[in-house]
């Protein structure tokens, strides 16, 4: 008979609700052991036998609770249990969290009281500032008693409003500086000359509205169409409409186009909603940073925002009370969080936020211009994914080594018809350009029923991802496609690129594609065209490619691997369906064995092959990658330089044998595992090195030292994630003040999220209380992060050394007198008896 | 007075071993034997044998967590404390045991 404790904390938004407490009782029911759980915040108990019982006692987000187990089998039943509620439990959050992107504070800045509300997070910086609350949209549109003039002269005014419209969007497309206002623009200009929208305005007239009561009815029709929508995409549209209208309005009373509130010193802006008109009227200038109440994270007006790198937080109920009594606001859009009135600790902790991405970035520089290789010095080629000449420019400065895939199909979304051959060579010649002498892969249109290009006019279907698309309607638009190849090729004059075709199925497409490349090449021999040569490539994204790579190999150049669409094909699985997300996952071994097959294949035929898609931008894959021995991945421009760094550490013959052992796994997880639990090997650290010991540390806080210290070990790659190992070492702080009572405190925490067993230190500059109550002060700051695993290993001594050490008074003294980083570290390595 | 203990905190890297460090020292000078079994990180250590609880006469916990072989004491006194009891103030724990 044998009783275990478990301790743990409730990771999910909603609280135990009733699918985790049936899990956890399914779970239960597998054991003969006794299990009772207790609610550390109510002290409710409750029994694992009953789901009712669970949801009973009021599991909130982030309550701790005890699971007591009791019985002949507790020892696997609580090894069962701990796996759960670490891996399992928060899965049950997962649609929540997929659509709501909810986001959760680090304890460091949770516990900080903050005066606060939460919006969505969409990424990007943090910005402190004035709050300026923008006034209401819809004032101006109320002041419109024009006379009514009948039906001829209200379709006259409307018709000369619509043309006057279409005028000012192509005058602004011109004005525009980046590409994404000019895509947005180009997109209102197909919206403002669509038949449907003029029919449907001019239907109102005919029915004997004036034009302003047409543009109303016309709005309120689409929006309550959209806005209906399963889709978030199309329901966002709603915006483009509204601005629209609201534009159409206001030529009609020949109202100004400014707004009202024009900025005058830089804010922190807050709005109900803003049209991407609207945004590009603010004086960039003073803008800091933007909060929406009501927004959605697909909206144009945060593309816009985002362009311009101006930070943004949408759907933050409760905002405007909040700025509204506020004289200083901080926006968060990384958390997704405003803070009013920030307090002095805030305002640190945001500072030590700073240094942290300052330390971040300092690590990183000096890969970004360096060749990436593995420590035994494989190389491994890092390109970037483009959708156009910004991100480009963005890539390189980056450090991509190349463009491993230029998404054309962003050059045709969003318009009225295909971009020109004039037009895309302008895109093309000039992504040569800043490229230099970096290679360039140039991947033509893949548009289809997923991917809508209203001109094509495709009909919809049944399985759109197995339909008419890609390569496959080349044939049928025929013109748009040789433009296209005819544009690449000219490009191509100064250096050769690559020119690669989505969704190859058979050779005899590949085939026709070198027919229909040898035919534009002789129209542009007969034109006297000068064009170059381009290497020709293929996708590999469509299981039928893996199986034919030696055959494709006698007519392609190069290959690169599409993971999101293979993954999709091989596994049979929707990545966009929520039910069977766990299916749809990249590390399954099964698709491992392809990817294998595929590298193989093509490399025995000397072909260059290069991995593009989701699973190349996953650090944490990377081991797989080098074991894959692929020459090159294309990845998002922000993760370059990290990856650089990343496989700076790897070894490439390991990696192959952590592969080699993923292709024998039985499903995803277990590789995911095996990722884990071998990047320490891949990687290992000392113990403690100068690195982690800091010494006169400016602190004022329990919050400030754990944070500092967790970002030590983070930024000398010890751990996985900052935010969920400070979790950890909190939730043993709650359990129990880790103050020591002679000066030193040694926070600390277990968890499979740290890659090597560490001990950092932190000596303070002033002495601080670690607890309020506490009598003694604290100098000196440890902590101890032990990398968890099923079988102790020998480091773990030095634990419990230092641990008998801390208490001995002459060892405390001697620690003391020890003012400098070096004679720290000399000191616990001579008395851990560390060698080296 | 002879005295078995068992140490145990919940993550088992510092508290189980400095709880073990404090008694030995404070049994050592209040003049009593000693023998204390950890159960931590590192699994259990210093077990204590069928022998030393035959020649015992009081047991120590000082435990946060539940710990393996706890009816092991069933026939000797125990005193249960929390570990950072033991580490704060280990002589007020033997102080527990009378004479």
């Amino acid at each position: 008979m044998s009783c275990k404790e478990l301790i743990f904390t409730c990771e999910l938004i909603h609280g135990l609700h009733a699918r985790p407490a049936s899990a956890l009782v399914a779970l239960a029911k597998e054991f003969e052991a006794v299990m009772e759980l207790e609610n550390l915040r109510t002290g409710f108990k409750a029994s694992l036998s009953s789901a009712l019982s669970l949801i009973a006692a009021d599991i909130a987000y982030r309550d701790t609770c005890k699971v007591r187990v009791e019985g002949s089998d507790a020892q696997i039943a609580l090894k069962k249990l701990k796996k759960f509620v670490l891996k399992e439990l928060k899965g049950f959050d997962t649609k929540v969290l997929l659509d709501d992107n909810l986001p959760s504070l680090p304890p460091s800045l949770r516990r900080l009281n903050l005066k606060h509300c939460l919006g969505h997070s969409i990424g990007g910086r943090w910005v402190a500032g004035i709050p300026f609350c923008l006034s209401d949209q819809s004032h101006y549109s109320n002041r419109d008693n024009l006379a009514y003039t009948g039906i001829a002269g209200e379709r006259m005014r409307l018709l000369g409003a619509l043309e006057q419209l279409l005028v000012n969007i192509r005058k602004n497309i011109t004005k525009a500086e980046l590409d994404t206002e000019k895509s947005i623009l180009n997109a209102h200009f197909m919206l403002a000359s669509d038949q449907e929208f003029k029919d449907r305005l001019l239907n109102y007239i005919s029915e004997g509205k004036a034009a302003h009561e047409s543009i109303r009815k016309t709005l309120q029709y689409y929006s309550e169409k959209l806005e209906t929508a399963e889709n978030s995409y199309l329901r966002e549209r709603v915006l483009d409409i509204q601005d629209l209208c609201n534009q159409l309005l206001q030529l009609i009373c020949n109202h100004s186009v400014e707004r009202a509130d024009a900025l005058t010193t830089p804010s922190i802006c807050l709005a109900d909603n803003l049209t991407p008109s609207q945004f590009l009227a603010l004086n960039k200038k003073f803008l800091k940073g933007l909060v929406l109440e009501n927004g959605g994270k697909a909206s144009h007006t945060v593309l816009l925002a985002q362009a311009r790198g101006i930070p943004v937080i949408v759907g933050v109920e409760g905002a405007r009370s909040l700025m509204e009594q506020a004289t200083r606001v901080i926006l968060d859009a990384k958390l997704g969080v405003l803070i009013a009135d920030p307090s002095e600790k805030v305002d640190r902790y945001y500072q030590q936020e700073a240094e942290r991405l300052k330390m971040l970035e300092r690590k990183y520089q000096p890969f970004i211009h360096r060749e990436a290789k593995t420590a035994d010095q494989k190389r491994l080629e890092v390109g970037a994914n483009i959708i156009g000449l910004d991100d480009a420019v963005q890539a390189f400065s980056s450090g991509a080594e190349g463009i491993g895939l230029f998404r054309t199909e962003m050059m045709f979304m969003e318009r009225t018809q295909a971009p020109d051959m004039d037009e895309q060579y302008g895109v093309y010649e000039a992504v040569v350009k800043v490229a230099g002498s970096r290679p360039v892969i140039i991947r033509t249109i893949d548009v289809g029923a997923d991917k809508p290009v209203d001109y094509f006019e495709l009909p919809e279907e049944q399985n759109p991802f197995l339909g008419f698309r890609a390569v496959r309607l080349y044939s049928e638009f025929l013109d748009i496609f040789k433009d296209q190849v005819r544009a690449i090729l000219k490009a191509s004059r100064t250096k050769s690129l690559g020119l690669m075709i989505p969704m190859v199925t058979t050779v005899s497409e590949v085939l026709w594609v070198r027919k229909i490349i040898s035919e534009v090449k002789q129209e542009m021999t007969a034109e006297g065209v000068h064009f170059g040569d381009v290497r020709l490539g293929i996708m590999v994204e469509v299981p039928s490619a893996c199986m034919i790579i030696d055959q494709l190999s006698k007519y392609v150049d190069f290959f690169s691997i599409g993971s999101n669409d293979l993954a999709q094909y091989v596994l049979a699985a929707d990545r966009c369906n929520d039910r069977i997300g766990e299916l749809y996952n990249y590390l399954q071994p099964s698709f491992l064995r392809l990817l294998d097959k595929v590298v193989k294949d093509a490399q025995s035929k000397n072909k260059w092959i290069g991995v593009c898609g989701e699973m190349a931008s996953d650090i944490n894959t990377l081991p797989i990658l080098v074991g894959l021995g692929v020459d090159e991945i294309s990845v998002s421009a922000n993760q370059i330089s990290a990856i650089k760094e990343r496989v700076s550490h790897l070894n490439s013959l390991q990696c192959r044998k952590l592969l080699d052992s993923a292709l024998d796994a039985q499903d995803c997880k277990e590789v995911s595992e095996l990722l884990k639990n071998t990047y320490s090997e891949l990687a290992p650290r000392p113990l403690f090195d100068l690195s982690i010991i800091c010494i006169d540390y400016d602190c004022l806080s329990r919050e400030e030292a754990i944070k500092q210290l967790v970002d030590m070990l983070y930024l000398d790659s010890r751990i996985a994630d900052s935010t969920s190992i400070e979790e950890a070492v909190w939730l043993r702080e709650e359990f129990a003040s880790t103050n020591l009572g002679n000066g030193i405190a040694i926070p600390h925490c277990r968890s499979d999220l740290v890659y090597s067993h560490s001990i950092a230190v932190l000596k303070l500059a002033k002495p601080i209380q670690w607890l309020p109550q506490d009598d003694s002060y604290v100098d000196t700051v440890f902590i101890l992060a032990v990398r968890e695993s099923d079988t102790p290993d020998s480091h773990m001594k030095f634990f419990a050394s230092l641990a008998r050490k801390l208490i001995e008074n002459d060892f405390v003294e001697r620690f003391r007198q020890s003012v400098s980083a070096d004679s720290v570290n000399q000191l616990l390595r001579t008395e851990l008896k560390l060698n080296n | 007075m002879k005295i078995v203990a068992v140490t145990a905190c919940p993550t088992g890297i510092a508290h189980t071993y400095m709880a073990a460090e404090k008694l030995i020292e404070a049994a050592h000078n209040q003049g009593h034997e000693i023998k204390v079994e950890t159960q931590g990180a590192m699994g259990v250590e210093n077990q204590i044998t069928e022998d030393d609880l035959q020649g015992a006469d009081v047991a120590v916990l000082a435990v946060d967590i539940t710990v393996d072989g706890e009816e092991r004491f069933r026939h000797l006194r125990v005193i249960k404390v929390p570990v950072a009891e033991a580490i704060r103030n280990p002589n007020a724990v033997l102080d527990q045991l009378g004479s």
